[in-house]
C-alpha cells in the first residue's frame, strides 16, 4: 500500500434478531465524524462477526444488545478472538445490567455503554485504547 | 366556523394580547412540539375559523375525530393492557396470575361472569424470529425478554385449565404469526374447543423490516402473510381481530407523530391493496384491523395525533375505497406508552412518565393502553412494577373522574388547530409515499427507514447537546451511576426450555410429521409462484404440522428457506 490509511477502523455488529437499533446506529456516525472506520453488521450467528472483524482487520468490536443474549454472544466472539491470537478491543453497549458489568469485564471487554451514556465516553475509550 | 362578530372581537382580542406579549423575548416564545410543529402561545378562535362543523363533529359521529363512540369510558374503561412474559411458560403463568390478582382482567364479556383476560404474550427473540430453543440461533436468549414457545406442550402449560374462550390472546411476534396462530388453533382443538370460539388478536406485524431493522422474508413474500392470515383468520375465527397496524415501533424507531399517522395509513392502505388482489373488499376486514400505537411526552401533540389519524382513516377509507360498513371507518387505538423515553437513570421518574403518557391515551380516547413498567430501561418488568403499570390505569379510572366526559378537549382551538397541523403534513407525507412508488416500494428501497434513522439521530443529538431535556440524565442529574437491574430471570430457563423441545421432538410420530411438513413446503411454494391463486393455502397446512406436532422452528424454518430470510442491507 503506497498511503496507509491510519484511521482506527471499528466493527459495530448486531444480531439480526435484535430490535431498536438506534443507538448503534447513532453510535456508527458519531464514531464516523470523529475520523473513524466504521463497519456495521447485523448477524444471524456469531461466527459472522468474528469472520468480518478478522477479514477487515479492525481493532475494535462493538456489539450492542437491545435485548438478551450479551453474555453467551460476547464471550463466544472472544473466546474465537483468543484462538486466533487477534488483539482486539471489545465495547458493549444497549440495556445491559449493571450486575452483569463484572463479568463483560471479565472477559476482556474495555467499555459498556447503557442508556443515557455519552458517545463522547465511547469515542475517549476507542481512541485511548487504539493509542 | 364562528360568526363574523366573534372574529371581529378575536381580532381585538389578539391585537390586545399581541401589545401585552411583543415585548417578550421572542425565544421564550419559540416553542415546538416534540415533533417539531411550531407553536403560537396563545391560540383563538381565528386558528380554526376555516373549519366546517363536520370536520369536528360529535364522538361517535363521522369522521370520528372525537372518538368513535359517544360514550365511551362511561360503559367501559380502556382496555389496561400489559404485555408479559419472561423464563419459562410456568413463570410466565405465575406473573399472569399475579397480575389477575391485581385487577388486570377485564370485562368485554356478555354476562358479569365472564371475565375475559388479555393475554398480551411478549415472547423471547428466538420464538419472536421462529427459531426453536435449541437452534444455534437461539443461544443465550431463549426466555430472556419473552416466554419461550415452541411446542404444543409449551401451550399446554401455559393455557392448561384456562378457559381460553375468554382469553384474548396476542403472540407477540413480527413475522412468525402465521405459526404461532395456527399451533394455537390445534391446541384448542386437542381441548376440543373449535376455532370459531376463539378470541385472537393477530400480530403478524411482516412488514417489521421497514421500522426495526431486523432479519425477515423479502417484502414482495412477507407482505402476503397479511391476506394469508386475514383469509383464515375472517373464514374461521369470526371474534378474532384480523391485523395489527403499528405506529408504536415506527415511534420507537424515531418517527414524529406526523410520521407515525402517515406510516400507519400507509401500512393499512398496503395490507388493504394486497388483500383486495385476493378478492377480499375492504369493508370485509377492516372493521377488524386495530392500531397498536405510540405514546408520548408531549401531552397536546399525542392527543392531536389520535385525533388526526381516526379522521384521515375515516376519510381515506371511505373516500378512496369506497367503504360503506361505519365499522370500517373507526379505527380502534390500543397504544403502548413509549419505551425509548424511559432511561435507565433515576428510573422511578418513568412513573411519572408512563403516567402522564397513559393520561395522553385516555384524553385521546384510545380504546386500551399498555402501561409500561418503569423498570424497562433495566430489566423485564419486576412484580412492583407492573404494579405500579396497572395502578396508573387504575388510578386514572377511579380517581379522576376524567372517563365520565367524551373526548374532553374537542372544541380546544389549540387541540383543534394541531389536529389539523398534524392532519395536513401527514397527509403530504402519505402523498409522498404515494409518489414514490407506494408502501412496498419505499419499505423494499429503505425509504422509510432513512426518515426514521434521521429523526431518531436528530432527536439524539438534540438530548446530547442539552436543547432536548431529560430531567435526571441531561438536567439536574444527581446519580451518576445507572441501578443494577431489579429483576433477572432464571439463567436455568434457557436449559429447561432446551430439555424440552428436545423430549418433545422424539415422542412424535415421524412419517406423518414429515408428510404434514412436506405440505408446508408444497403450499409455502404455492404462495411464493402462484399468488394470489394460491392465497389460503399455508395455513391449514400449518395446523396440519401441528397437529402432528410440529415445532415453530420446523414450520417456520420452511417458510425462511422457500422464501428466503436474513438481513438485507
Amino acid at each position: 500500500m503506497a498511503t496507509q490509511d491510519k484511521r482506527i477502523r471499528v466493527l459495530l455488529a448486531k444480531s439480526d434478531q435484535d430490535a431498536h437499533d438506534r443507538g448503534v446506529r447513532y453510535l456508527a456516525d458519531v464514531l464516523q465524524s470523529a475520523g473513524m472506520e466504521v463497519i456495521f453488521i447485523r448477524y444471524r450467528i456469531c461466527d459472522e462477526v468474528v469472520k468480518v472483524a478478522l477479514q477487515e482487520d479492525v481493532s475494535i468490536v462493538g456489539m450492542s444488545f437491545y435485548g438478551s443474549g450479551y453474555l453467551h454472544d460476547v464471550s463466544a466472539v472472544i473466546q474465537a478472538f483468543k484462538k486466533n491470537n487477534k488483539e482486539t478491543g471489545f465495547i458493549v453497549g444497549g440495556t445491559i445490567p449493571k450486575g452483569d458489568w463484572g463479568k463483560l469485564k471479565e472477559m476482556g471487554v474495555r467499555g459498556i455503554f447503557v442508556p443515557g451514556s455519552l458517545t463522547e465516553d465511547v469515542v475517549t475509550c476507542i481512541t485511548s485504547y487504539c493509542n | 366556523m364562528f360568526n363574523e362578530k366573534t372574529i371581529e372581537k378575536d381580532k381585538i382580542v389578539l391585537e390586545e394580547l399581541h401589545k401585552q406579549t411583543c415585548e417578550t423575548d421572542e425565544s421564550k416564545l419559540e416553542a415546538t412540539t416534540a415533533g417539531g410543529i411550531a407553536l403560537k402561545p396563545i391560540y383563538t378562535p381565528s386558528d380554526i375559523d376555516s373549519m366546517e362543523y363536520e370536520d369536528i363533529s360529535a364522538p361517535g359521529q363521522y369522521p370520528y375525530t372525537r372518538g368513535n363512540e359517544a360514550l365511551h369510558y362511561q360503559r367501559q374503561p380502556w382496555v389496561m393492557r400489559h404485555g408479559h412474559g419472561y423464563g419459562t411458560t410456568e413463570d410466565t403463568r405465575k406473573r399472569e396470575e399475579f397480575f389477575e390478582a391485581i385487577g388486570g382482567a377485564y370485562h368485554v364479556g356478555e354476562t358479569a361472569e365472564d371475565k375475559p383476560f388479555a393475554f398480551t404474550l411478549a415472547l423471547d427473540l428466538p420464538s419472536q424470529c421462529g427459531y426453536d430453543p435449541d437452534a444455534p440461533e437461539a443461544l443465550g436468549r431463549v426466555g430472556e425478554c419473552g416466554v419461550s414457545i415452541s411446542n404444543m406442550w409449551d401451550l399446554k402449560e401455559l393455557f392448561e385449565g384456562k378457559k381460553i374462550e375468554n382469553t384474548e390472546v396476542i403472540f407477540i411476534t413480527p413475522d412468525a404469526s402465521l405459526s404461532f396462530i395456527a399451533q394455537y388453533v390445534a391446541y384448542a382443538e386437542t381441548r376440543g374447543i373449535p376455532a370459531e370460539k376463539l378470541r385472537l388478536k393477530s400480530c403478524n406485524i411482516f412488514y417489521h423490516q421497514w421500522f426495526w431493522d431486523t432479519a425477515t422474508f423479502p417484502p414482495q413474500y412477507a407482505v402476503r402473510e397479511g391476506p394469508e392470515l386475514i383469509k383464515f383468520l375472517r373464514e374461521n375465527i369470526p371474534m378474532a381481530e384480523l391485523q395489527s397496524i403499528t405506529g408504536y415501533n415506527p415511534g420507537e424507531a424515531g418517527a414524529t407523530p406526523v410520521m407515525e399517522v402517515a406510516f400507519m395509513l400507509a401500512t393499512a392502505i398496503g395490507v388493504v391493496e394486497e388483500c383486495m388482489k385476493v378478492g377480499m373488499k375492504p369493508d370485509d376486514i377492516l372493521p377488524r384491523f386495530y392500531a397498536h400505537d405510540h405514546l408520548s411526552m408531549d401531552l397536546f401533540e399525542t392527543v392531536a395525533k389520535f385525533r388526526a389519524k381516526r379522521r384521515m382513516w375515516a376519510r381515506i377509507f371511505k373516500e378512496r375505497f369506497g367503504c360503506r360498513n361505519p365499522a370500517s371507518l373507526t379505527l380502534r387505538n390500543y397504544p403502548q406508552t413509549a419505551g425509548a423515553l424511559l432511561p435507565a437513570q433515576e428510573p422511578e421518574n418513568n412513573i411519572i412518565r408512563a403516567t402522564l403518557m397513559t393520561l395522553a391515551g385516555v384524553l385521546a380516547g384510545v380504546d386500551g393502553i399498555w402501561t409500561a413498567s418503569y423498570d424497562e430501561a433495566l430489566n423485564v418488568p419486576s412484580e412492583k412494577a407492573v404494579k405500579l403499570a396497572l395502578r396508573t390505569h387504575q388510578i386514572l379510572y377511579h380517581e379522576t373522574g376524567i372517563p365520565a366526559v367524551t373526548d374532553p378537549l374537542g372544541g380546544s382551538y389549540y387541540v383543534e388547530s394541531l389536529t389539523n397541523r398534524i392532519e395536513e403534513e401527514a397527509q403530504a407525507l402519505l402523498e409522498e409515499v404515494d409518489r414514490r412508488g407506494g408502501y412496498v416500494k419505499c419499505w423494499e428501497d429503505g425509504w422509510f427507514r432513512r426518515q426514521l434513522a434521521d429523526e431518531a439521530r436528530k432527536t439524539q443529538e438534540a438530548i446530547d447537546n442539552g436543547r432536548k431535556v431529560v430531567v435526571g440524565v441531561n438536567k439536574y442529574a444527581v446519580e451518576k451511576e445507572v441501578p443494577d437491574a431489579m429483576f433477572r430471570v432464571d439463567p436455568e430457563s434457557e436449559k429447561k426450555a432446551i430439555k424440552r423441545v428436545k423430549a418433545f421432538r422424539v415422542q412424535r410420530d415421524t412419517a406423518s410429521l414429515k408428510k404434514a411438513l412436506g405440505e408446508v413446503r408444497e403450499a409455502a411454494m404455492a404462495i411464493r409462484d402462484d399468488w394470489p391463486g394460491s392465497c389460503g393455502c399455508l395455513m391449514p397446512a400449518l395446523i396440519d404440522a401441528f397437529r402432528a406436532q410440529a415445532t415453530i422452528g420446523e414450520t417456520h424454518g420452511i417458510l425462511k428457506e422457500v422464501w428466503g430470510y436474513g438481513y438485507t442491507r
